[in-house]
């Protein structure tokens, strides 16, 4: 099970996120994406959405995760409660983003423009994995 | 302070150049802005001037502050066959930017229905995420039309006049874009967000004109103390958003093969000459286009909520385009260095083109004051109207600062906003607010900015900007 803390920046927010695993950071980074784009108690997921995002390292694939989800945010109105990941590897990730659609249920949400490169840090700690990443807001 | 700074004058600073700094940085800023600026900002203002075939110095404006790669605020300009094009110098939002429109109106004709009219803007032009016009979806072949030709789409579909174009930067259509360059992601994000303010510091504003410093350049801009004016602060939506982030990628592989060592991964860059620059800049071109359509559809629907709420013909009311700036974009302009014109990349990141007096890229109804310079403040207290200057046409490649610069984080905001009540503390102070969401209102509480009027202080001492006017908020629009 990984954690998230969000990074303090003056006009954006990172989100540093610590795991035993490659998964666990997956998860913990997309929950604090969760935590950012709404200040709102979880709620029960009604609807899933599959997704398989590619990258060339874990880095590129942590952003391309995070884009993924804002992408479904904003073209399915899918709002982010749950997170599974359900295969990774250095270059690939399968998961599922589970949620409720805001048509159903409208929310105000925050809007994440994207996940940047700035600061951006995948790695291997002694115990365990960490992420680092900076959202443009 | 780890990056080495030497004062010039009392709003001048210079970052020295060291290590694989290829020139110095220039920082426009008064010594209490300085004292309040994060470390981070000026590593970043660093950075960049690491960077091939930049040309002068790696410039900030007086707004500066830390952003991602570039700083915001940030200005750079890069040699056409030496130098690169970089998303990072760009944004996300690709040509965010402002557009003022003048009315026949002053404010006391507009008071008795002022809180119609803001629930009227806030009905008819759509805001907060994902927000979508479901009367304008766009077929892909009608969107890839948007992307070439901007703002001039819109006005052939009847969303405004020729008249709006040619108060436009660039009127309204960034030549070179290419459609084809654009990912079908990028365009499903797009097509129902044509006309669309979106969220964050995103805006729409109903103001008054409260005190004019140059009368003359004033009434050539054709404004009047008491005169109401809209602002609308917005830009190229989710479709920009993915263009960067697609090109960011090809970008990082760019920088590995043509060798070019990068200081954050955000500032991935190719040569200008390559066919990944040249591509990039044709992707951002119908990106940039697609902004300059948005604030034009958004145009429209302000004047049709002008005449739905007081009842009279458009053509009375004469909300007009005083002007509209880019401002995340990278462009090619011709500048003198050394005395000798060259043809540079300039890219401005959170900047404004500030063209004087008699420059042809100034339009000709204001080709004797200077191109007009918008710049927003926060919600509770002013904005500013200015014109461009021969110092800054000098001195920054024809660019100043684009807004009042973000002083506290969001989460800083948002702690000191707990407990009150925002939009009653704005209501006292007369000004009404309509936002999608109570969140983005804490965030953007006006203590979370610098005082733009200090801002503009510094670009007035300057010679980078002349100021003109000062608008003062009557109804806010949010996302």
């Amino acid at each position: 099970m990984g954690h998230f803390r969000l990074l303090e920046h003056t006009a954006d927010i990172g989100i540093e996120a610590t795991g035993k695993s490659p998964a666990d950071i997956f998860r913990a980074v997309a929950a604090g994406l969760r935590a950012i784009l709404g200040d709102l108690p979880n709620r029960p997921c009604g609807h899933w959405q599959q997704v398989s995002v590619e990258g060339r390292n874990l880095d590129e694939l942590l952003v391309n995760w995070l884009n993924a989800i804002l992408f479904h945010l904003e073209v399915d109105g899918l709002f982010p409660e749950q997170f599974r990941v359900e295969a990774i590897s250095s270059t690939n990730l399968r998961a599922r983003i589970g949620g409720n659609l805001l048509a159903d249920s409208p929310l105000p949400v925050r809007e994440v423009k994207a996940a940047t490169w700035h600061r951006l840090e995948v790695s291997a700690q002694p115990g365990g994995w960490r992420a680092r990443v900076y959202l443009d807001l | 302070m780890g990056v080495k700074l030497q004062r010039i004058d009392d709003c001048r600073w210079r970052i020295p150049r060291a290590g694989a700094m290829r020139t110095e940085g220039l920082v426009f800023a008064s010594e209490a802005m300085i004292r309040a600026l994060q470390e981070e900002a000026l590593e970043q203002v660093r950075n960049v001037a690491t960077l091939p075939g930049i040309v002068g110095p790696s410039l900030a404006m007086p707004d500066i502050h830390w952003g991602y790669g570039f700083p915001i605020g940030g200005v750079a300009a890069f040699d056409a066959d030496s130098g690169v094009v970089s998303p990072g110098g760009v944004g996300y939002d690709i040509n965010c930017g402002v557009r003022l429109l003048r009315s026949a109106l002053t404010s006391d004709e507009v008071a008795p229905r002022l809180s119609g009219l803001a629930d009227a803007l806030f009905r008819n032009v759509p805001s907060g995420i994902g927000s979508q016009r479901r009367d304008l979806r766009l077929t892909v072949a009608e969107e890839r039309k948007v992307l070439a030709q901007g703002a001039r789409w819109a006005v052939a579909k009847g969303f405004g006049t020729e008249r709006d174009l040619e108060h436009i930067e660039e009127e309204g259509t960034i030549p070179g874009a290419d459609p084809d360059l654009v990912s079908d992601r990028a365009l499903e994000r797009g097509r129902a967000q044509l006309g669309t303010l979106g969220s964050g510091n995103h805006f729409l504003e109903i103001q008054r004109v409260d005190e004019i410093f140059d009368p003359v350049a004033a009434e050539t801009l054709g404004l009047f103390c008491g005169q109401v004016t809209v602002t609308i602060h917005t830009g190229s939506r989710g479709l920009g958003y993915q263009v960067c982030d697609d090109w960011l990628r090809t970008m990082l592989d760019a920088s590995r093969r043509y060798g070019i060592d990068l200081p954050d991964r955000q500032l991935c860059c190719a040569p200008l000459a390559s066919p990944e620059g040249r591509d990039y800049l044709a992707a951002m071109a119908a990106a940039a286009n697609f902004a300059f359509a948005n604030r034009q559809l958004i145009t429209a629907w302000v004047r049709e909520s002008f005449a739905q709420v007081l009842g009279k013909r458009d053509d009375l009311l004469r909300l007009s385009v005083v002007y509209d700036v880019c401002h995340n974009i990278a462009k090619w302009e011709t500048h003198k260095v050394d005395g000798k014109p060259r043809r540079l990349c300039v890219h401005r990141k959170g900047a404004t083109r500030a063209f004087p007096p008699g420059h042809p890229r100034t339009p000709a109804a204001y080709r004797s004051v200077g191109q007009p310079v918008l710049i927003p403040g926060d919600m509770g207290r002013y904005s500013f109207v200015l014109v461009g200057t021969q110092g800054a046409l000098e001195e920054t490649f024809g660019s100043t600062c684009h807004g009042a610069g973000r002083l506290l984080s969001r989460h800083a905001a948002k702690r000191i906003a707990r407990g009150r009540n925002i939009p009653a503390e704005l209501g006292a102070m007369g000004i009404l607010l309509r936002a999608a969401g109570r969140g983005t209102v804490a965030e953007e509480i006006p203590e979370a900015y610098k005082d733009v009027a200090e801002v503009v202080g510094v670009v007035a001492r300057a010679g980078i900007g002349h100021i003109v006017a000062r608008l003062q908020p009557l109804a806010v629009i949010k996302g």
